[in-house]
């Protein structure tokens, strides 16, 4: 099983994996397309600067250009002249070449004084419009042998002539004729001096030609050593100063400068323009590179649709590839989240057999478990609340238990001091006589019935002493409830009863014993001695507490149970006192009974032998009218006798 | 002749008493309860009472004691309590009730005759 923190960690490294695929192959369209561009742009500087060369060796082998220069000195010189308007040189096919006003070469000459000289050879002079202004103009043909080449105009200002008198101009005019004449006629002859005026004069038509022929060059540039464009196939830019990049470059001493110039789609190769080895120029010759742009981009449409279906694969990919893993999480997030804020119901979808899968299930049957702990835990709280409840109340119950086992224990043990106070009284008593009457034996002189007296009294006493250690004997094993010796088989009450009668004589007693008892008793399950004692203390208690009268013992069966009862007509016992006369140490406080010795255990230890029989005991009592109490004993069965 | 009365419900311990001191010139005078040694008590005016404490009847010995003591008639007889109550509570509530002295059972007959001459001489 991958654990969750895996899964992100392989998540983003297929991100990361797909983002880096993404971007090499950016990178790589982007290195091809600019080897393409390169390769491209390499191939055109080859073409263009052998074009160039050839060209430069053409227009050198023309070594007109520097006579050129000439001319425009020549002419802008000549321009200075007072009352000259302005000089001009023109081609035989009337196009401008040098000007007083520079701006005006490559122009064509529309003058119709210059179509006539140009066709008929000619020196021709008249009144002429240059640029708005009213002048005198000469021209004169420039020829070579019986070829005409161009022409020479020369203008004069009319000014100084129009402002003069009428008479006057005539003059003026003579000469400024004449004047004008001299000068074409100078002129043209200095410039037939020149030795390559014919090709001087040609260059621009060359150019022209060159840019018409040729399908690949878009623009031929000639710029003099001083930037000033000589000839152009944008007749334009003749005249003016060129200044761009490649001629600056050239003429601060580049062999080449290559360069595209995007906005016009040409590629401008510049190179140096060289007569023997002296700088005159440059040549700046502009090839078309439509056809290269149109490529490049054809490139780089196609390169930017296959980099963005590449992308849009790789963004795909990457979806298909982390969305079976994050969805699920995202889905198992949410409802985690909703577990958290305590919604135990929640569940989450399990839409697979893997981990996640998995941990779905797994998270499932936690919400499930923790849904049951929590209603276990209710229910345990309430089961707990309601035990400490019970507990608190059996506590309470307890406590007052405890409370009344504490006063009974109290009680008990103020009843057992009471009773060592009375056993201590009553072992004194017959020590006294004991101690006395031997002291006196031992220390008088007495007669010898009086010795006899005396010898006697030690002698009950001693008796009486050993009974009363006997009895405390008897509360002590009870005391400790240990084995108290019961031997029970089948008897007969009535025989126990009629035995114990003959321990009490009348003359002792002073009284009676009657005895009434049914015929024919059932047997009763018990230990003979411990019942006969039983018996006796009954007796011994009807006799101790009724001074006088006779006293009933009867036996009878009732409610399955046989009764022996003991009747006295003796003190009686108060109500209050009935209760707690079987209680052990407990002894009926009254006048008449301070002087009866006991140890308040003879009913104690009726009780407990009683119960041990499985018995049940009955008293009757009324203060002055006399007590019964009584005994009864499950009847035996015969089942059980035959057992 | 000093006279001397024993007070105590058992026979016995009576005759004890009255062979012990028959020896001595005292003349001896018995009762066998509290309202008996009352009775005789406030007759014959006894030099002591020996007198028990535990007796049948309406007063036992501390109260014929208290009666007596409160009896200016009475109040110069010299009580000796002798009880089997042996306890210190009971020698407190004897002295209390305005006994002169205490004897405990069992007591020497030896020691209750020297303390007899000792209060007479």
């Amino acid at each position: 099983m991958i654990s969750l923190k895996d899964m992100k960690i392989q998540t983003k490294i297929i991100m990361a994996m797909v983002l880096l695929l993404i971007f090499i192959g950016l990178l790589s369209f982007w290195a091809s397309y600019m080897h393409e561009k390169k390769s491209l742009l390499t191939n055109m500087q080859h073409n263009a600067v052998i074009l160039n060369h050839a060209l430069i060796i053409s227009i050198t082998n023309q070594k007109s250009i520097a006579e050129k220069v000439n001319l425009q000195t020549l002419v802008e010189e000549l321009s200075l002249t007072e009352g000259i308007f302005g000089v001009w040189v023109i081609d035989n096919s009337s196009r401008i070449t040098s000007a007083t006003f520079r701006e005006q070469a490559g122009e064509v000459a529309s003058s119709y004084l210059i179509s006539d000289a140009l066709q008929n050879g000619y020196y021709v002079s008249g009144f002429d419009t240059k640029l708005g202004e009213q002048v005198y103009s000469a021209i004169y043909p420039l020829k070579k042998g019986n070829k005409i080449l161009g022409a020479v105009e020369v203008a004069f200002e009319l000014r100084e002539y129009l402002n003069a008198q009428t008479s006057h101009r005539i003059h003026l005019a003579a000469q400024m004729k004449r004047d004008i004449r001299i000068m074409a006629e100078s002129l043209s002859s200095s410039i037939e001096k020149m030795q390559y005026i014919n090709e001087l004069i040609h260059i621009q038509r060359l150019v022209d030609r060159l840019c018409a022929e040729s399908e690949i060059i878009s623009r031929i540039m000639i710029v003099d050593d001083n930037s000033r464009t000589i000839a152009c196939n944008d007749l334009s830019r003749v005249g003016t100063i060129a200044d761009d990049k490649g001629v600056k470059a050239v003429i601060n001493g580049a062999d080449i400068y290559t360069r595209l110039a995007p906005s016009q789609k040409i590629y401008l190769v510049d190179m140096p323009l060289r007569i023997g080895d002296e700088f005159k120029g440059v040549v700046s010759i502009g090839y078309d590179a439509r056809d290269y742009y149109t490529h490049l981009s054809e490139i780089f449409r196609f390169g930017s649709l296959i980099s963005g279906i590449g992308v849009l694969m790789g963004i795909l990919l990457a979806f298909q590839v982390s969305n079976p893993i994050i969805k699920p999480i995202q889905r198992l997030t949410d409802v985690t989240k909703k577990l958290a804020r305590g919604d135990l119901t929640v569940k989450a979808s399990v839409s697979s057999r893997d981990e996640i899968g998995t941990l779905a299930i797994a998270f499932n049957q936690m919400a499930e478990d923790l849904a049951r702990s929590k209603e276990e835990i209710y229910q345990y709280s309430k089961t707990l609340e309601q035990k400490v409840k019970q507990r608190t109340q059996e506590l309470e119950l307890s406590n007052q238990e405890l409370r009344e086992i504490q006063n009974e224990l109290m009680e008990a043990s103020m009843a057992k001091s009471e009773f060592m106070s009375i056993a201590s009284h009553e072992l004194r008593t017959p020590l006294t006589s004991v101690l006395g009457y031997s002291e006196l034996l031992l220390t008088r002189d007495l007669t010898e019935s009086q010795k006899k007296e005396f010898f006697g009294f030690i002698n009950e006493e001693s008796v009486l002493l050993s009974k009363i250690i006997d009895d405390l004997l008897d509360i002590s094993r009870i005391e400790s409830q240990k084995a108290f010796g019961f031997v029970k088989k089948p008897v007969n009450l009535a025989d126990i009863l009629l035995k114990d009668t003959k321990y009490y004589s009348r003359a002792e007693i002073g009284r009676r014993i009657i005895t009434d008892m049914e015929e024919n008793l059932p047997l009763v399950n018990a230990d003979e001695e411990k019942i006969g004692q039983v018996i006796k203390n009954l007796i011994d208690n009807a006799i101790k507490y009724s001074p006088s009268g006779d006293i009933i013992a009867k036996a009878f069966v009732k409610d399955n149970k046989v009764w022996i009862a003991i009747q006295d007509h003796g003190i009686g016992i108060s109500q209050k006192d009935i209760p707690h006369v079987f209680d052990k140490f407990f002894r009926v406080k009254q006048k008449e009974t301070a002087h009866i010795s006991g140890t308040g255990l003879g009913l104690a230890i009726v009780k407990y032998i009683v119960e041990f029989h499985d018995g049940e005991l009955d008293i009757k009592s009324k203060l002055g009218e006399g007590t019964t109490i009584g005994f009864g004993l499950p009847v035996l069965k015969d089942r059980d006798l035959n057992e | 002749m000093n006279k001397i009365l024993i007070v105590d419900d058992e026979e016995k311990v009576r005759k004890l008493v009255e062979i012990t001191l028959s020896i001595g010139k005292v003349e001896i005078l018995q009762a066998s309860s509290g309202e008996e040694g009352l009775k005789i008590a406030r007759e014959t005016r006894p030099d002591i009472i020996l007198l028990d404490v535990m007796m049948p009847g309406r007063f036992d010995g501390f109260d014929v004691c208290k009666l007596l003591k409160e009896d200016p008639a009475t109040r110069d007889i010299y009580i000796i309590m002798l009880t089997a109550k042996g306890q210190k509570a009971d020698k407190e509530k004897g002295f209390a009730s305005g006994a002169d002295d205490y004897f405990v059972k069992p007591f020497s007959p030896m020691e209750l005759m020297e303390k007899i001459d000792k209060v007479l001489s």
